[in-house]
């Protein structure tokens, strides 16, 4: 047996956006909707039955490319469903119309990106004109229809100012649950660092700015791309999740290709296996999962930080698209200063 | 989805290995409180203890005015004895069950006039959000 809970599927590498922080190595192909390897519907239900044999999944998030652009996503939420997991769809929810809500089953929890309450700052951000006025009535249609919405904030440089605005949204829309998360670098989008990630200044007020919704409201936010600790202290913002690599633990969350093979995460390229061919607990108890997750950073070990032992280096997935390496801290950590605050102390 | 808001009990930290780890001694310290926050004083040294993400201001509170063995690098906190680190809730990238917390709707229903009022969320949109509640 393992211990995962949850699992992302990558139901699609397609998608209409062109979001400028797009991570996915993908993203410059133009992936069909269904490619001839792409997992069928009874496939999906198969194979994550199969992973449930050795792994007590809670949770499966269906993400993509953009999950919606499949004409049988809702039939998929239904099978998982029916089969007693709580199903999440990450989406940017442009293209949930009234209509296609309501094939989804009641309590589907649509997770919406947001990037602020200014419609051509979003549509600039996604690549394509009118998306914000889709993604609200997207958001509109999931709440008519009794599912549950969840606000994802990406902060990159350009709406990091707009992060207030962002989750107060979130919270006219319906969202019950919000997700603050800074821009996370690839090989793709670390040569535009300078013009796309936020710095720490923005960061930090974003922090402020959400920690201060999180008060007002008594919402639930969580800091889920981790920002390491050297970076930004998360201390001062006590109303705030922050969440950490799980590095393959209980609460990993393995990444299903849209083809079967399986990834340590949804940030990386890495290959473990092909889940049609051997089975999730060999996968991820065998040598290629156990390498990925175990190297920390040199530049770490002399962290004296408290959190030193949950950051680790902070995206190892990142690292490693970024310099070929899980051997360097996250690009965050050079982008903010070089190197770890708390190294060599 | 659940409703309820995680919580992880308190892990102790094992101040010889930790100790041995960073190769730092252990020292002695007193722990006071002066109002929400709270200080560990090593010799003369007053030094600030990190509440909050990591450490349960429940917990520290109950320590005020007691000696303490401490693990500390220069100026940063590293570990106080009898005190448990209570481990970061993990998650990135998916929405877990336990964050999901739904707004009061009193405050939710001022916010969503106030993006009406500001043209960000049309009229028809908040009459079907409204119809949808």
């Amino acid at each position: 047996m393992t211990p995962h809970e949850y699992l992302v599927v990558e139901v699609t590498e397609a998608c209409p956006h062109a979001c400028v922080h797009c991570y996915n190595y993908w993203r410059e192909n133009r992936a069909p909707v269904l490619a001839p390897d792409t997992l069928s519907r009874k496939e999906i239900r198969k194979l994550v039955r199969n992973i449930r044999r050795t792994a007590p999944l809670k949770v499966v998030a269906l993400s993509g490319g953009e999950p919606l652009l499949r004409p049988d996503i809702a039939g998929i939420c239904s099978d998982l469903a029916s089969d007693g997991l709580d199903v999440a769809v990450i989406t940017s929810g442009a293209l949930l119309t009234p209509a296609r809500a309501a094939r989804f089953p009641v309590g589907t929890t649509f997770e919406i990106t947001l990037f602020g309450a200014d419609a051509a700052l979003h549509d600039r951000i996604v690549g394509r004109s009118g998306a914000f006025d889709r993604v609200l009535n997207g958001a509109v249609s999931a709440i008519e229809r009794g599912c549950s919405l969840v606000a994802s904030i990406v902060v990159t440089r350009l709406n990091a100012g707009h992060t207030r605005d962002a989750l107060e949204l979130g919270i006219a829309l319906g969202a019950d649950a919000f997700l603050l998360n800074r821009m996370n670098f690839s090989r793709l989008t670390l040569p535009r660092a300078g013009e796309l990630g936020p710095n720490v200044e923005q960061l930090r007020d974003a922090l402020a700015a959400a920690e201060a919704v999180a008060v007002q409201y008594e919402a639930s936010i969580s800091v889920s791309v981790p920002i390491p600790a050297c970076v930004i202290d998360p201390a001062p913002y006590r109303h705030l999740h922050f969440g950490w690599c799980p590095r393959g633990g209980a609460q990993a969350y393995y990444t299903v290709s849209h083809n079967g093979l399986l990834r340590p995460c949804n940030h990386s390229s890495v290959v473990l296996g092909d889940l049609r061919k051997t089975p999730f607990e060999e996968l991820v108890t065998g040598r290629a999962a156990a390498a990925f997750w175990a190297p920390i950073p040199p530049a770490c070990s002399t962290c004296t930080h408290p959190l030193r032992d949950v950051c680790r280096g902070g995206c190892p997935a990142a690292s490693d698209e970024c310099y070929g390496t899980r051997e360097q801290a996250d690009p965050l950590v050079q982008l903010a200063h070089g190197q770890s605050a708390y190294a060599g102390v | 989805m659940a409703t309820k808001k995680a919580s992880t009990p308190a892990k102790g930290v094992d101040m010889k290995a930790l100790a041995a780890e960073l190769g730092v001694p252990i020292k002695e310290g007193k722990v006071t409180a002066l109002r929400d926050r709270y200080f560990v004083t090593i010799g003369k040294t007053k030094t600030p203890v990190p509440v909050g993400e990591v450490i349960d201001p429940a917990q520290i509170k109950k320590l005020a005015g007691q000696q303490v063995s401490v693990i500390a690098i220069g100026r940063t906190i590293v570990a106080i004895s009898g005190l448990g680190w209570r481990p970061p809730i993990i998650v990135c990238y998916i929405p877990v069950p336990d964050f999901v917390k739904a707004i009061r709707q009193d405050l939710r229903a001022v916010v969503l006039k106030g993006m009406v009022d500001k043209q960000i969320i049309t009229p028809e949109l908040q009459q079907r959000l409204l119809a949808g509640e």
